[in-house]
């Protein structure tokens, strides 16, 4: 009971702490939109070949919805945690009767479900003026539930990536180059950022199927717009949750070993 | 102006060897970014396999627009970036006054007084990428093209130092800025496809107002198109406007800043 309560306490402190930046906030929200809308306009002036099974609606829907499965997926763990381990900062949240993950965790959730709002209205607004355009979405109770399942697997999984490789701080100091090779531009194509999979050669889905990548953001678009058969999304929750469980069982493992080879210095 | 450059390459060199002290590090940092550029340019050659053509821009096109948009990006990641980001905590920590009271002009010696290494490698492996373009005959442009390239590049260039003299200026201005390098990131992201992908109106906006075209397209354009003279004097004119227009924000924000201590 005394830990649920500190842990409400700590989620509502971090509320407050997103709201006192508040245009901090509304600035990253412009610049989580943008690219998302530059690559919208590029993919409704293509002209398209044969055998590519978007049409301009669907690749409206596609970057309409990715801001918000994108800015709930994701993590920034891989900054800050490594450095909480330089700075020593760490030591004090080693000391408080929680797990400092739990902190990270509420700072995301707060500052994910503020910015949420701020997605909501600019998107809604598009998806209104664009809504002619738009393929029918065929939502029902079962879909719902599905999305909301496959959006908390890429909240999950995108966290779980992130944090695992924050870890390695505790042994090197290049944890940004580590995350800028594996995580930045290699994210945003094997995740369906730039390209949506669907799209794509099969020699390429296939591997793209496979690695984790899919499954923090293009998995939960492919399954809105509908295309995916339910053996594949079956398949896919499978290849999701056992990249999951991969990564926080190898997490666990370096935190665990991380601690015994941190030596504070400051705080 | 001799003697300007000869500071701050004495500074320069200083922040070269500062970043050589930790050897490991600084190759890391160069190896990372190349793997991001290559991703970068694997993406495109992916979005050929959905798509022939992106507004009228073809293969080859697309990839001389990238590597542009990669000289540009990196230019501005190694001389301009680290010192917007050691702005906000000069102005915040006082210590501005400092730079201030040396006998040397400010807007340069804080405009370039430090670079970043990071991007050095993108940049490294733009060149190579344009370079391959040139040679292996992908883009053969006319000695105009190459000109008016040229024209269009140092367009670029100074609308991007104009944009980041005021940014630099709000800085001092609203004290408070933390986000100010990444509102020039925010300009990048308008500028990794051509301005044809864009309405009508936003198009003209971004060649004949706010001059963001120049940072790739109107440079790849000229390269892969032939020159376009009208739009190159439109944007002569508009880097003109844009970098008076900075140099006079630049000294309002001296001329109102009030010292915070240092």
């Amino acid at each position: 009971m005394a830990l649920k309560n500190s842990l409400s306490r700590l989620f509502l402190a971090h509320l407050q702490v997103t709201l006192a930046y508040r245009g901090q906030m509304l600035l990253w929200t412009m610049q989580e939109m943008l690219i998302p809308l530059v690559l919208m306009s590029a993919w409704l002036s293509i002209e398209r070949v044969e055998g590519n099974p978007y049409g301009p609606g669907d690749y409206l829907l596609y970057y309409l919805a990715l801001p918000i499965v994108r800015n709930l997926s994701d993590c920034w763990t891989v900054h800050s945690l490594p450095a909480q381990v330089r700075e020593g900062v760490l030591s004090r949240e080693l000391l408080k009767p929680m797990h400092p993950l739990w902190s990270h965790l509420f700072e995301h959730l707060a500052m994910k479900i503020l910015q949420l709002g701020t997605f909501l209205v600019p998107l809604s607004a598009l998806g209104w003026y664009y809504f002619d355009q738009l393929p029918a979405l065929h939502l029902s109770l079962a879909k719902i539930c599905l999305l909301g399942l496959v959006v908390l697997l890429a909240m999950a999984l995108r966290f779980a990536m992130n944090t695992t490789l924050a870890f390695t701080g505790f042994w090197i100091e290049q944890v940004d180059s580590l995350h800028l090779v594996i995580n930045s531009a290699f994210w945003a194509m094997m995740a369906g950022m730039v390209v949506p999979l669907e799209t794509l050669p099969p020699a390429f889905r296939a591997v793209a199927d496979l690695l984790p990548y899919r499954y923090t953001l293009s998995f939960p678009l492919e399954i809105l717009r509908g295309g995916l058969p339910g053996v594949e999304i079956l398949r896919g929750l499978l290849i999701g949750l056992l990249w999951l469980a991969l990564l926080a069982w190898t997490g666990r493992g370096l935190w665990r070993r991380g601690l015994r080879e941190y030596t504070a210095y400051g705080g | 102006m001799l003697r300007l450059m000869r500071i701050l390459l004495h500074f320069w060199k200083a922040g070269l060897m500062q970043a050589m002290e930790y050897r490991a590090g600084f190759l890391i940092g160069m190896f990372a970014n190349t793997c991001d550029f290559t991703f970068g340019l694997i993406q495109y050659v992916l979005f050929f396999s959905a798509a022939k053509s992106i507004a009228g821009w073809e293969t080859s096109q697309m990839l001389t627009l990238y590597a542009i948009f990669m000289t540009m990006f990196s230019l501005h990641f190694i001389f301009l970036y680290p010192n917007l980001e050691a702005m906000s905590r000069l102005v915040n920590r006082g210590e501005l006054d400092l730079a201030l009271l040396k006998p040397a002009s400010a807007q340069v010696i804080l405009s370039f007084r430090h670079l970043s290494f990071d991007e050095f490698g993108s940049f490294l492996a733009s060149q190579a990428l344009l370079l391959s373009l040139l040679v292996s005959g992908s883009i053969s442009p006319s000695w105009h093209g190459l000109a008016g390239f040229g024209v269009a590049v140092v367009c670029g260039l100074s609308f991007i130092y104009a944009s980041f003299l005021i940014l630099m200026s709000l800085t001092i201005i609203f004290e408070k800025m933390h986000n100010t390098a990444d509102l020039l990131w925010s300009l990048f992201s308008l500028t990794r496809y051509p301005v044809d992908v864009y309405p009508r109106w936003m198009r003209s906006l971004f060649l004949a107002v706010i001059p963001i075209g120049f940072i790739s397209s109107v440079p790849a354009s000229m390269l892969t198109r032939g020159s376009d003279w009208p739009v190159l004097l439109t944007g002569v004119g508009l880097s003109i406007v844009f970098l008076v227009l900075a140099r006079r924000a630049w000294v309002a924000a001296l001329r109102g800043y009030c010292s915070a201590g240092g």
